[in-house]
Order: structure tokens, then sequence, then C-alpha cells
């Protein structure tokens, strides 16, 4: 099997995290306590 | 390959000059800072917390600044330089990983903590949630000794900086490094701390950022970069490196299982950090406007980890091999250099002294920080719990003895012992801190069931497998450094729920009260 470049693996962490962060984000907001 | 790489750059004296006065013009702005805040930081709460009026972006950014550490900054290259793309794992490349829940998850009840309880350190928020002075005092020993070995490595790092840019003798470096640090500490450079640490997190960012970009446009760019460096060695490209399995302390570059340690041990690092999670304890109530502003800074600046593996690997594919033995250097340091070398070859004196500021901001701020949390913790989680009859005057007065002692003690160590590669020591505290206080602080915020004998439980088998490590992993390489990860993990997080589960808990209406 061909192993993805590791380009490719950074690329990955790195949107996983973006998405990590949006998705969080969003779902703090949208359970807000006061 | 031959082996004929480009020797390091000679420094000149423009170098030293420029990157003198650069720092100058930075210890000033900061000094400044601190002096503005002083006039407001008269009483011990205020000294240690702020005025709990701190917005999202200074909180934001000083959260990276201090998680930013100068093993982010210049360790972290060093990381990549010596073991090219498998060594990404442990080179920050899980930052965000971290960040994030510490800020989602940890940061609201940090802060709910002090506004409802008058919490001032992350020892005391222990102390509370268990209604326990043991639990309280053990954690804030615990911290100070891991600290303690954290903070070895800003000294280091700053000393690196400067190695490269003046090729002044390794102890006259860092005797400069160490000189930077008192001066900043002495003129109250720690009493601006949020302020400070915001001005440094921006710093930080825009002098990596800068050699991130430079380095690989430098290099050719991406598919350059990877060729460069699979005509050194094919390992050097890989996603890990099966021919490290005979290093146990670098696991997280030989196998998954190394692998899956490092993302376990950056997700609960930022999140057991005190000094990290401690700049949730002064800011204000937030908005969902404020909150939404804050993880936009924060995914920003835990972005800066990405730029700096690749100017790691840049110097990898420019100077090959060669860093790790440059003369006059403590064995193995040279490699910690790779970032500030290639920034002089790069960008010369501009982008190396852009650098050289970021670096120091790095590893000042995470210093300051920690410097500040390990006298915090002795007078106030320690001293105030057994001596209630101290004033807060006298408390604050021992504060302000003890930070130039704790930042003392770990620049001895760093003269007498330096560490290898940055990276080894810096990793070995990470995952003491990240596996004790991940439970202790942040699972206890949501779980009701946890004691203060599970929690007590969690801080002794850490600390006993950090001292293992630091003999089995890094002394005598016997044990893998992802295994002896996971283990301090795993046990950590089996002792605190299974003594939990078997010992009395707090009272109802307590309980009541801090999840109410």
């Amino acid at each position: 099997m061909a192993e993805p470049s590791a380009w490719t693996a950074l690329m990955a962490v790195v949107i996983g995290s973006l998405l990590l962060v949006l998705i969080g984000t969003w779902l703090r907001l949208r359970y807000w306590e006061e | 390959m031959t082996t004929d790489w480009p020797d390091p750059p000679k420094p000149t004296p423009e170098y030293l000059l420029i990157g003198a006065l650069a720092l100058a013009g930075f210890l000033i702005i900061c000094i400044f800072l601190g002096f503005a805040a002083k006039k407001r930081s008269s009483s011990f709460e205020l000294f240690l917390v702020g005025g709990r009026d701190i917005g999202p972006i200074i909180t934001g950014l000083a959260l990276c600044a201090t998680w930013m550490s100068g093993w982010a900054c210049l360790g972290l290259m060093g990381i990549t330089y010596w073991f090219g793309w498998p060594g990404m794992w442990l080179a920050g490349v899980w930052t965000l990983l971290g960040l994030a829940p510490a800020a989602l998850i940890t940061g609201p009840k940090m802060r709910a903590y002090s506004a409802k309880f008058g919490a001032a350190t992350v020892p005391d928020v222990i102390g509370i949630r268990f209604d326990s002075k043991l639990t309280q005092a053990m954690a804030a020993a615990s911290m100070i000794i891991l600290l303690m070995v954290y903070s070895v490595g800003q000294y280091t790092a700053g000393a690196t900086a400067w190695y490269a840019i003046t090729g002044y003798r390794w102890e006259i470096c860092m005797l400069l490094s160490a000189s930077v640090a008192f001066i900043y500490l002495a003129f109250g450079g720690y009493t601006g701390t949020q302020w400070t640490l915001a001005l440094q997190g921006i710093l930080l960012t825009i002098g990596c950022f800068a050699l991130g970009i430079a380095s690989l446009a430098f290099i050719g760019g991406p598919e350059a970069l990877n060729a460069k460096l699979a005509a050194q060695a094919p390992e050097l490209v890989g996603l890990v490196n099966p021919k490290l399995s005979g290093v146990p302390a670098a696991q997280f570059a030989a196998d998954w299982i190394g692998v899956l340690a490092t993302a376990i041990m950056f997700f609960t690092m930022a999140i057991g950090f005190p000094h990290n999670v401690a700049r949730f304890l002064g800011m204000r109530k937030f908005t969902k406007r404020d909150f939404a502003i804050m993880m936009a800074v924060i995914a920003i600046g835990g972005s800066v980890p990405w730029a700096n593996l690749i100017v790691g690997l840049a110097a990898r594919a420019y100077f090959g091999p060669k860093l790790a033995g440059i003369p006059g250097m403590p064995t193995g340091l040279g490699r910690d250099a790779a970032a500030p070398l290639l920034a002089m070859v790069i960008g010369g004196v501009p982008l190396s002294t852009i650098y050289l500021v970021a670096v120091f901001a790095a590893s000042l701020s995470t210093l300051a920080a920690m410097v500040m949390v390990m006298s915090g913790n002795v007078t106030r989680d320690i001293l105030g719990l057994y001596m209630p009859n101290l004033s807060k005057k006298t408390l604050l007065a021992i504060t302000r003895i003890l930070i130039p002692i704790f930042a003392l003690i770990p620049l001895y160590w760093a003269i007498v012992r330096p560490p290898p590669l940055l990276a080894y020591l810096m990793s070995g505290a990470a995952v003491g801190l990240g596996s004790i206080f991940f439970f202790v602080v942040a699972v206890s915020f949501y779980w009701r069931g946890a004691t203060k004998y599970g929690a007590m439980a969690c801080i002794l088998y850490g600390m006993a497998m950090c001292a293992l490590g630091g003999y089995y992993v890094y002394t005598i390489n016997a044990w893998g450094w992802g295994y002896w990860q996971l283990a301090t993990f795993i046990g950590c997080g089996a002792l605190y729920f299974l003594v939990s589960l078997v010992t009395p808990k707090p009272p109802k209406e307590r309980l009541d009260e801090l999840f109410g």
C-alpha cells in the first residue's frame, strides 16, 4: 500500500484541527451557559 | 549524496548589534507594560489574577504565548531538523488539538471558579473542587517540580538563538539569556502578565510565520523540500521511521504507538498545563461574541507550530545532518540551532533579528508564567494553607522574593546539565503535567464522582512515572517513549476513576454548590 505523502498527512491534521476549533466553538455557542 | 554540506553561517558584529538593540527595545516595552500594570496589582489577589477584566483577544493571545514556549519556537524545529517528517508528530503538529479543548472545556470552568469562589491559582481551583488542603498542596508541589524541568528549556532556547547569531561560547550565551530573563522578571515584566503575554504572542506569531514562509520559498516549495530530503535519506520523508525502533526515546517518530502517544500528550498538555489554564482565571465574563473572537485568535496562534516544523525540515534540506556536531556547543544542541541558523542564511540580519525576538518572546512569556505559577503555588497553596495567620501583604512579599529563586534553580540546571535535545526534556515534563492535570482539573470539572483520594492517587502515580521515565526512557534508554506516555496517561486515569469510585464523596450540598 502506498503511504500517503507527508504533506498530505500534515494537511489532514491542519484541516482536522481547524474543523475541531470550528465545530467546538459552534457547539459551545449553541449550548451557551450564562 | 556527498557529505559536502554548506557551513553554518558565520556571525558578524551586525547580528550582535542589531539583535541586542532589538532585544533591548523588546525588554523596554515589556517592562513598561509591567509598570503600567503594577500600579493596579497592589493586592495579592490582583497580583495573581489581575482584575478579572481581561477581554477575549488578550486572553487568547496570552494562552498562545504561554503555550508557545522556547520549545515550540526553537526546539520544535530541532526535532524536524533531526528526524525529518516523522518528527512532526512530536513537533507541535497537534497543538490545536490541545489548545481548542483547553479553551472550550476547561476555560469556562476556570473562569467560573475564579469568579464564584475567588480562586487565584490552579491548585486553588483543585483545593476548592475537592475541599482538601492536602490535595491542593500536592498539586502545587507536583506542578513546581514539573514546571522546573520545563523552565530549563526556556533558558536553553534563548541561549541557542543567541549562540547562532553571536557565536559566543555556550556558557556566555546561557548567561546572556539568563540576564535578559532576570531583567525582565526583576523590573516587573511578570506583573503585566496578560498584556505582556499578548504582545509576546503577537511577536512570536509574526516572527515564526515570517520564517516559515521564507524557509519554504527559499528551499523551492513543498515538492523541492521533499525531493531534497529524500535524496539525503528516504526515511526523512516517511510518516514514521521504523529504523528508529532501536532508540526507545525516539518512539514518537518510530511507530504508530508512538504517534498515538504524541496525540494524547498534546491533547492533555494544554488542558493540564497550569501556566496555560491559569490564563482563564483573569478573564472577564465573556459574551458569545467574545468567546468566538477568542477561539479565532487561538486558531491563528495555535497554527504557529505548523510553520515551525517546516522551518526545521527546510534546515535539514539545506544543511544536511551537519548541524549535529557544531564545535563549542554541548553535544546535540546544534540541532536545536537549526532555525536561527537558517534564518541567517535566508534573511540575514533582518529576518534573524525578527526571529530572535520571537524566540525570546516565546521563552520569556512561558518562563514568566511558570515562575509566577510556581511562586504563587508556594505562597498561596502551601504556606497560605498551613499558616493561615500570614497576612496577604506578607504573602505578596514572599511571592516577590520567590520569583528570582524559582528563576535561578532551572538556570543552574541548564548550565550544569544541558539537555541533549530540548524536545526530550520538554516532552518528559509535558507527559507528567498533561496526564495528571487532565484528570485532576479538566475531568473533575465535569465528573461529580471524583474524590480527593482519586486525585491524590493520580498525582502520586503520575509523579512516580515521571521519575521512572526520567531514568528508563531518557537516561538508560530502556523504555519506549510512547509506551511510557500511554502507561502514564492510562495509569493516571485508571487510578483516578477507580480510587474515586471506592472512596467517600464530598457532601451532596458541597457538590451542588460546585456543580450548580
